[in-house]
Formats: structure tokens, C-alpha cells, sequence
């Protein structure tokens, strides 16, 4: 399309005019003050003067021949491609990086308390919070994940995710039917986690869990992907 | 002195002209002939251009006070949605605005579609106006993840594990979106640079490609069943008919100046009467009161998502938007010659009537959004059980604390996950309801270890008295018969 705007439409000159032979030598629209040396009239040819003679010189292909004459030509293309395909490098590869290396990188992982195990209530199943102590100054309140936690047996937790395995939604526990559910798309887990309905294909994810100190204690993790 | 005025003004843009060039530009864009017949029906594209430009307009504004931090975002929209002078104002143009470049989008693929305007030699047209109904969308998700409250994080959660499912890179893929393998403090940057800088550089270049291309092609006359297009002569025959009947483009103006001003005033008026989506709870990925949902516009999309739940989920989840993506490309390579008028082409107004009615049926089942549990279901009346003691009462009691409810309702009270249990009384039998509580099904939890042989006998007995035709009329009578049982 440079050619478009470099040849056409030269001043004074309106679209009304009577211009309207197909094969119109090189110059597109005899605009003035074009310079454009003979070698390159392939590259002029269709879409000459866009709009109004949009069309016109089709008869002809585009490149009637190979791109480069000669051996002259092919050098003076690389002379400008080379470094401009340096440059690019140059800036794409420290862009790129900045932008992917955190998410390859990973993050670390580590014990967050919850609370004292007396908080709990044997065969009872809490949601609890934790926050995640790697995140950025800056995540606010981002950085906070919810566990649903039950108090198996003495000396004994269970930690779910609470993320569903189908789409990754925060499913509710439903202490009476002794269910998880998820609001997504209705998938239902029993209160060890196992699918009992709906689309979710796993079990619901768990954390590591250990008592240390009196606290019961949370490994943070990545978030489950199916 | 007037003459004098006059000459100088000439002589400074004929300088100004001369050494800018910008006439010889931009000129022909508004006297370039347009055909004739070209009216009412060509003024979508440019009022979807109007709506990105309020975009932009609104876009910078909103920027002036939002802060994009994870911490602090949440409560920047907040005081632009509630306190700033006229924020509330602001961020409902931007909101509506966006409503509407999509609608006008959809509206204008329509007409091009319908009058087959896609055609030779207006392929790339098509396909430019795609990629921009591509970046629009995109444009739209991330605008709603940086009202960045509840919604939008797990929304950006729904999204990565979506993203999770492309073969070999997709774990890669979701860290990407999540900036990390969980949301954190770096996720909102993502969206944030994506919808401030990344998606409006693309919008604006594509804008600009699609737009000399309409100089270039010339804008499409209307369907003539007398004028099929084929590709040796249409150019020709094209400008041969502009040049004798054509009008200078700017006489044809005014009418989507008209309808631009139109679509700006809706705009307003929308964000002065409407509200837009609400600004949720805080962005705490630990609260999880929360049922991420789209803006209205992608609703749709996210009924196919809920109802593709099969064996074929993954193929649809990654499959689907490929083959729309795949199928909206390659329609001008499809048919690229022949008749544009609609009465030549059933074939093409029958498949754009298709697509239309399953986007609205998409649209329809998202809006009741069925698959959703309901998880404040209302407490059944002792009226709807027509009980308030005995094992009736006790199965209803059942019925709601084992989370029958949140997924069946009985007239209108509860979920809609799974069938209406109003009449099933009248459907099923004893042993019938028996062996679906026990046994459950795919979408519902086998109930046989968690109901005791007493517990069962009372939901059951609860259940079959869920009849159409109560043996009494309504009233009291209806309130003695349950009595009488207990
Ligand atoms: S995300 Fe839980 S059922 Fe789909």
C-alpha cells in the first residue's frame, strides 16, 4: 500500500478526473514529484491510486519476476535487513524474558499457620485463610487463598483446595448434606472430596497439612490445573 | 482588506498543503464517490468507530484516577464509582460504550454479511473487521477483570485453568495469565497492560488497515441481483458505474454523523439512568461468596462453556473458539464471487439466521443460568409442604438441609441444576425415588450412605405428596388433608 500514498492523489488533482485506462504507464496518476526509478515498477503496480482506480492494472502481476535482479540488489536488501533483524533481536529477547521468566520461574512455597488446633472442632469442616507470605508488598489482599479445612481425628486435619477441579471455582461446603458444591456448573464432591456429580474430573485438590507448635499448619501451593 | 484576509488564509494553507501534504492525503477520503444507494444501511462501521472512540475518550479519563495495583485497584474503582465528580458518569460511558461498540460490531458484520460485501475483491476487509471483533473482545474480558473485585479474579482463575487445557504449553499458559501459579500482586498488570496498551495499539492499527481498505475497494453498493460479482470485470464495471451515478462521500456524511450522534447520546444517557455492573467484593481470592460471570455481552459464550459439560468438553472448550475464529476467517474465501443479493444467497441468510438464533438461545439459557446451584434458596413454607409435623414435614426438612433444594425447587423455591420436583408425585413412584436417591446419577451425588433407612422413608414420603391434583381444593381443605396423615 506505500505506494498508494507516495504516488497518488498529486495536488490539485481530483477524484473526478478522467484517468480511467487500465494499463496507465508506471507512474500511477502522473502525481508530481515522482521519482520512483523504473527498476522498481513492480512494486506499483495494482492498487495504484487506492480508491478510485482500486483495480486497474491487474493484467499485470504484482512481481513479474524474482524480487531481487541481481546479486547488487540481493546485497543492499541484506545491508538493511541484517542489522534490522539484529535490532529486533536485540530488544525482543530482553523484552520476552522480562515478561516470561516469573511465570517459568515458579514460586516458593512454605508453612502458613491457621490457627490453633483447639480453634477446631473434631468432624467439623471450616474455611479457613491464608495468606501467601512470598507475594509482593504490593498484592494486598490478592495474595490471600482459602482452605477448607476439617478436623479429622486427634492429631489429624484435611485440607481442600477450595478450587474446583472442572474450572477451578470456589466450591461451598454444605455442612448438613456433608457435601462440597461448586456455584460454576453444579459439580458436587462428598466430604473426602471424591466427584459425586456433575463435571468435575478429579477429586478435590489437598494441601499438606502438619501441626507445629500447637498451630495447625498449612503448605501454600500453586494453584491445581486440570 | 477582506480580499487581502482572504488571500492570506489561501496563501498560508496552500503553504501548509504544500509542505504537509495532508489534503493530497486525507482528501480523497472525503471525496472519494460512494455509491449512491449507499444509506441507512452503511452507518454501523462508522458508528462503531464513534463507540471506540468514546472508548479511548472515557478510557484516558478513567486512567487519570485508577491505580493498577493489586492492593490498591479495588479501592481506586471504588472511588471512581462512588465519590470522584462524575466518576460514577465516566465509568458508565466506558461500560456502555463498550456494550455498544460490541452490539454495532455484531450489527455490522450482520449487514456486511447479509448484503455479501465480503466479496471480491473485499476479502481483507472481512478479515481485518474479524481481527478487530477479535481485539474488541479481547478488550471486553480485560476491561471486566480490572474492575478487579471478586469477579474478576475468579474469572481470571476460570480463565487460566481454561488455558491449562491446551496441549503441552497450557500449565505454561495459565502461570502466564496468573503472572505466577496462583493469583498474586503481579496478575492485574497482565490485564492491566493488555487493555491499556496492547489491545488499543492492535485496535487502532487494525482500524487503520480496515479503513484504507475501504478507500482502496471503494465502498460496496448495494446487492443488485442484476450485477453478481465476478472477479475478471467487477472492478472495472465497479468504477464505471461510480463514475456515472457515484456521490463525493462527504454529501453522504451526514447520515453517519446522524447516527453517531445517536449512538453517543444513547451512551450517555445509558450512564446517566443505568448503572453499570457493580463494583463487587474486594479482589480476596479467599472469599468465595462468588459466581464469576461475564458482562452480558459474553454471556452467551459462557452458556456453551456450562452446557458443553460431557466427554467432549475439552474439544469444545479449545475447539470452539477455534472453529468460530477458523469459520469467521474463511468466509469471504468460501464464496468470494457470484450473487451478493439476499435473495440469491438462502443458503447464506438461512446460516446467518442460524447463528443468530443459537447465540440467542446461548444467550437466553445464560440468563437463567440453570446450571448454577442456588445457594440461598428460600425456606419451604409450612403452606408448600402442607405439613408442619410428621415424618412430611421431616422429609421436607430433609429435603432442604441434605441440598435436595439447591439444585431441584418445587414450585419455584430453589436450584434448577436439576429437574422440577414440584409434580414428581405424580411421575414417579416409591421405588422409583428410591433407587434415584440412592443411586443418584450423573449430575447427582448417590444419597445411599449419607440418609438413614428412616431419613429416606420421611423425603420420600415428603416427595410423593408433590402431586398435581391435590385430592382437596386449595385452602383449608388442602391444609386438613396433610394432617390427617400425620
Ligand atoms: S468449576 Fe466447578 S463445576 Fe465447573
Amino acid at each position: 500500500m506505500s505506494n498508494d500514498s507516495s504516488s497518488c492523489g498529486g495536488h490539485g488533482h481530483s477524484h473526478g478526473h478522467e484517468h480511467t485506462h487500465p494499463h496507465s504507464e508506471g507512474g500511477c496518476c502522473g502525481g508530481h514529484g515522482h521519482e520512483h526509478g523504473h527498476d522498481h515498477d513492480h512494486a506499483h503496480e495494482g492498487g495504484c491510486c487506492g480508491h478510485d482506480h482500486g483495480g486497474h492494472g491487474q493484467t499485470k502481476p504484482l512481481f513479474d519476476g524474482p524480487i531481487f535482479k541481481n546479486d547488487f540488489e540481493r546485497r543492499e536488501f541484506l545491508k538493511t535487513a541484517i542489522p534490522g533483524a539484529i535490532a529486533g533481536a536485540a530488544l525482543t529477547i530482553p523484552i520476552a524474558g522480562y515478561m516470561v521468566l516469573p511465570s517459568i520461574e515458579g514460586n516458593k512455597h512454605s508453612w502458613v499457620s491457621v490457627g490453633p488446633v483447639e480453634k477446631f472442632v473434631l468432624g467439623e469442616t471450616v474455611l479457613v485463610e491464608l495468606t501467601n507470605p512470598d507475594d509482593f508488598s504490593w498484592a494486598g489482599v490478592t495474595s490471600k487463598v482459602a482452605a477448607w479445612v476439617r478436623y479429622v481425628a486427634e492429631g489429624e486435619f484435611i485440607a481442600f483446595s477450595v478450587n474446583c477441579s472442572h474450572l477451578g471455582c470456589p466450591v461451598r461446603w454444605l455442612p448438613n448434606a456433608k457435601l462440597f458444591m461448586c456455584p460454576c456448573h453444579g459439580g458436587v464432591y462428598s466430604n473426602d472430596g471424591h466427584v459425586v456429580a456433575g463435571p468435575p474430573p478429579k477429586s478435590l485438590n489437598r494441601y499438606e497439612v502438619r501441626i507445629e507448635g500447637g498451630q495447625v499448619q498449612l503448605k501454600t501451593q500453586a494453584i491445581f490445573l486440570a | 482588506m477582506l480580499k487581502k484576509t482572504q488571500k492570506a488564509v489561501i496563501g498560508t494553507l496552500e503553504w501548509l498543503e504544500d509542505r504537509t501534504g495532508l489534503w493530497a492525503m486525507f482528501g480523497p477520503v472525503l471525496t472519494h464517490l460512494a455509491p449512491r444507494d449507499a444509506k441507512w444501511w452503511y452507518v454501523y462501521g462508522s458508528a462503531t468507530l464513534m463507540a471506540f472512540m468514546i472508548q479511548v475518550a472515557t478510557g484516558v479519563a478513567l486512567m487519570f484516577s485508577y491505580i493498577p495495583s493489586g492492593g490498591q485497584a479495588y479501592d481506586s474503582l471504588k472511588y471512581i464509582a462512588d465519590v470522584a465528580p462524575w466518576g460514577h458518569l465516566i465509568r458508565g460511558m466506558h461500560y456502555f460504550g463498550a456494550s455498544a461498540m460490541i452490539l454495532l460490531i455484531g450489527i455490522h458484520m450482520g449487514q456486511v454479511f447479509f448484503h455479501g460485501s465480503y466479496k471480491f475483491p473485499r476479502e481483507m476487509n472481512w478479515v481485518t473487521g474479524i481481527a478487530l471483533l477479535a481485539f474488541t473482545i479481547g478488550l471486553g474480558f480485560t476491561g471486566q477483570t480490572l474492575r478487579w473485585d471478586s469477579n474478576a479474579v475468579w474469572s481470571i482463575v476460570v480463565a487460566a485453568e481454561q488455558a491449562a487445557r491446551v496441549p503441552f504449553i497450557g500449565h505454561w499458559l495459565a502461570h502466564f495469565i496468573l503472572a505466577g501459579d496462583n493469583i498474586n500482586g503481579a496478575t492485574l498488570g497482565r490485564f492491566f497492560t493488555l487493555h491499556v496498551f496492547v489491545l488499543p495499539a492492535l485496535a487502532i492499527a487494525g482500524i487503520g488497515l480496515h479503513m484504507v481498505l475501504v478507500m482502496r475497494h471503494g465502498i460496496a453498493e448495494m446487492p443488485d441481483e442484476a450485477h453478481p460479482v465476478i472477479p475478471e470485470t467487477y472492478r472495472e464495471e465497479y468504477h464505471a458505474r461510480l463514475e456515472k451515478t457515484g456521490v463525493p462521500f462527504w454529501l453522504m456524511a451526514w447520515r453517519d454523523s446522524v447516527f453517531s450522534l445517536v449512538v453517543v447520546l444513547a451512551v450517555v444517557f445509558a450512564a446517566i439512568y443505568f448503572n453499570p455492573p457493580p463494583v463487587e467484593l474486594p479482589p480476596d481470592p479467599s472469599i468465595i461468596e462468588t459466581d464469576p460471570i461475564p458482562d452480558f455481552y459474553l454471556r452467551w459464550y459462557l452458556a456453551v462453556l456450562a452446557l458443553a459439560q460431557s466427554d467432549m468438553e475439552d474439544y469444545i472448550i479449545l475447539g470452539a473458539p477455534a472453529l468460530i475464529g477458523i469459520l469467521l476467517f474463511a468466509i469471504p474465501f468460501l464464496s468470494s464471487s457470484g450473487h451478493r443479493a439476499p435473495s440469491k444467497r438462502p443458503w447464506a441468510i438461512v446460516s446467518l439466521l442460524t447463528a443468530m438464533l443459537v447465540v440467542g438461545a446461548f444467550w437466553i439459557e445464560a440468563e437463567k443460568g440453570n446450571w448454577t446451584p442456588n445457594f440461598h434458596p428460600k425456606p419451604l413454607t409450612p403452606e408448600l409442604i402442607g405439613a408442619t409435623e410428621g415424618p412430611i414435614w421431616h422429609g421436607a426438612q430433609l429435603f432442604q438441609e441434605k441440598g435436595c433444594i439447591n439444585c431441584h425447587s418445587l414450585a419455584n423455591n430453589g436450584g434448577h441444576r436439576g429437574p422440577d420436583l414440584t409434580y414428581v408425585g405424580d411421575r414417579l413412584h416409591k421405588d422409583n425415588l428410591t433407587i434415584r436417591i440412592n443411586m443418584g446419577g450423573v449430575n447427582m451425588p448417590a444419597y445411599a450412605g449419607s440418609l438413614t433407612g428412616d431419613d429416606l422413608r420421611d423425603l420420600i414420603s415428603f416427595l410423593e405428596t408433590r402431586k398435581k391434583k391435590q385430592p382437596a381444593l386449595e385452602g383449608e381443605a388442602a391444609k386438613e388433608e396433610p394432617a390427617k396423615k400425620s
